[in-house]
């Protein structure tokens, strides 16, 4: 130990951070160096003279009200807490993003989402338009097929229906008029009856006085038509 | 609870975990603002400032358990700025004027002289307060600064060396010839047997 290394132990012996190895070496130098042994000393005076001055009481009462903290400065808060430069982050972001936007104009890259996939390529040609178009095409044309036919479909089942309404509509037409025209017969067949009944009913009467007539001038030999029937006992 | 504990409840909106912080706290920062720039009403201003600047910029911490170091930068910094501005020189005058304990106004020069003063048993408290803010307005602010965040503020070289930003041997080193250049100072006053014999 020396006296120049021992500047820097002062320090440490002072205010004891010191480890016991160094502790007990520069304890051993200002024990047999006079020099070390006096400025220690000084120090020592010097450190309790310091130790007079007492924390005093600030009287100061401060207070702080809640201010409502931005989204952004609250998640930068947290990125801090979590070691991450909020700084670094955004420019960090906006340098991958002129990266990409540079790649893709360098190297022509092409990334689409179609019918559920992602369509990535790169290079000067247009493979992927190819690919996409041929794939996109094939797709097209399926589900187009498949719409048609459901349409067809459709089609076909309103026309059956539209037919059989018709039909109904014409056996129900028909049915209403048989019904008519059967009333309309029975009601000629009614009054054709009755006609035929009431001209029978005038023959009748007419037969019957055209007997009486002739049984009147049978009259004059009643005992050859004695026995047969009456017309007026009738 | 712990001030990390503290500050994060603070991040996560709760402003009165934050005012536990400065409670707890507020008494050491404004002393050790008071024990650098020397005026209790300049200690109390950069104290209030550095509060404001805690808690707008606490949210940027990284390592919550370097907060005592982090807020003595803080109130380092403001302090350093207060003195730019006001272009306060750490010297001072023995002609400069004290109040004694009896509340008499007198020169340092005349106070240090009276023979009523020879014991320092005889001295206020707030007479030797005095006298050492003197003393440590007079060494370099180097050297003061690494005393009071040593000596008042209870700190270890290492986050001394972290505050100031420079080795630890050069920390160690400037505690040295601080307290050499201190003890000069106060002799200058004439007032070191008084001052360094007591207690002794």
């Amino acid at each position: 130990m020396n006296c120049d290394k021992m500047e820097l132990l002062f320090s440490d012996l002072l205010y004891d951070e010191i480890n016991e190895e160094e502790k007990e070496l520069a304890l051993g130098h200002i024990a047999t160096c006079k020099s070390c042994e006096v400025k220690y000393k000084n120090l020592r005076e010097t450190f309790t003279a310091l130790g007079r001055w007492k924390e005093e009481d600030a009287q100061m009462n401060l207070v702080f009200i809640e201010e409502k903290v931005p989204f952004l400065e609250r998640l930068f808060g947290k990125l801090g807490q979590a070691g991450i430069n909020p700084r670094q982050l955004v420019f960090g972001a906006a340098a991958t993003l002129v990266l990409l936007v540079l790649f893709a104009g360098i190297f022509r890259t092409e990334a689409i989402y179609r019918n559920g996939s992602w369509y990535i390529s790169f290079g000067s040609n247009a493979k992927i338009e190819n690919q996409m178009n041929e794939s996109i095409l094939l797709a097209d044309f399926k589900q187009l097929q498949q719409e048609n036919l459901l349409l067809i479909n459709r089609l076909l089942l309103a026309s059956e229906e539209r037919v059989r309404n018709e039909n109904i509509a014409v056996v129900n037409n028909l049915a209403n008029q048989f019904v008519i025209q059967r009333r309309q017969d029975l009601s000629l067949i009614g009054r054709s009856i009755s006609e035929m009944s009431q001209r029978n009913e005038g023959r009748y009467v007419r037969t019957n006085q055209l007997l009486d007539g002739l049984y009147r001038l049978s009259a004059y030999q009643p005992g050859r038509l004695n026995g047969t029937r009456s017309v007026e006992g009738k | 609870m712990e001030d990390s504990r503290l500050i994060m409840e603070f991040i996560d909106g709760d402003v009165q975990a934050f005012n536990v912080l400065v409670n707890r706290w507020q008494n050491r920062i404004f002393n050790f603002v008071f024990k650098v720039l020397g005026k209790r009403e300049d200690a109390k201003d950069i104290t209030q400032k550095t509060f404001i600047k805690v808690y707008k910029n606490l949210r940027k911490l990284k390592d919550s358990k370097k907060f005592s170091a982090w807020i003595h930068q803080i109130a380092m910094n403001l302090c350093r700025d207060e003195m730019r501005k006001d272009k306060r020189k750490p010297t001072i005058s023995i002609h400069e004027k004290i109040r004694t304990s009896s509340g008499e106004e007198m020169e340092l020069q005349d106070f240090l002289s009276d023979g009523s003063n020879e014991m320092l048993d005889d001295l206020h408290q707030g007479e030797v307060v005095e006298i050492i803010r003197r003393g440590l307005n007079m060494i370099p602010e180097e050297q003061r600064i690494v005393i009071i965040l040593k000596e008042y503020q209870g700190l270890k070289f290492r986050e001394i060396s972290e505050i100031l930003q420079e080795p630890l041997n050069t920390i160690k080193s400037r505690m040295y010839y601080g307290l050499n250049a201190l003890r000069k100072a106060l002799a200058e006053l004439e007032i070191d047997k008084e001052v360094f014999q007591y207690e002794l």
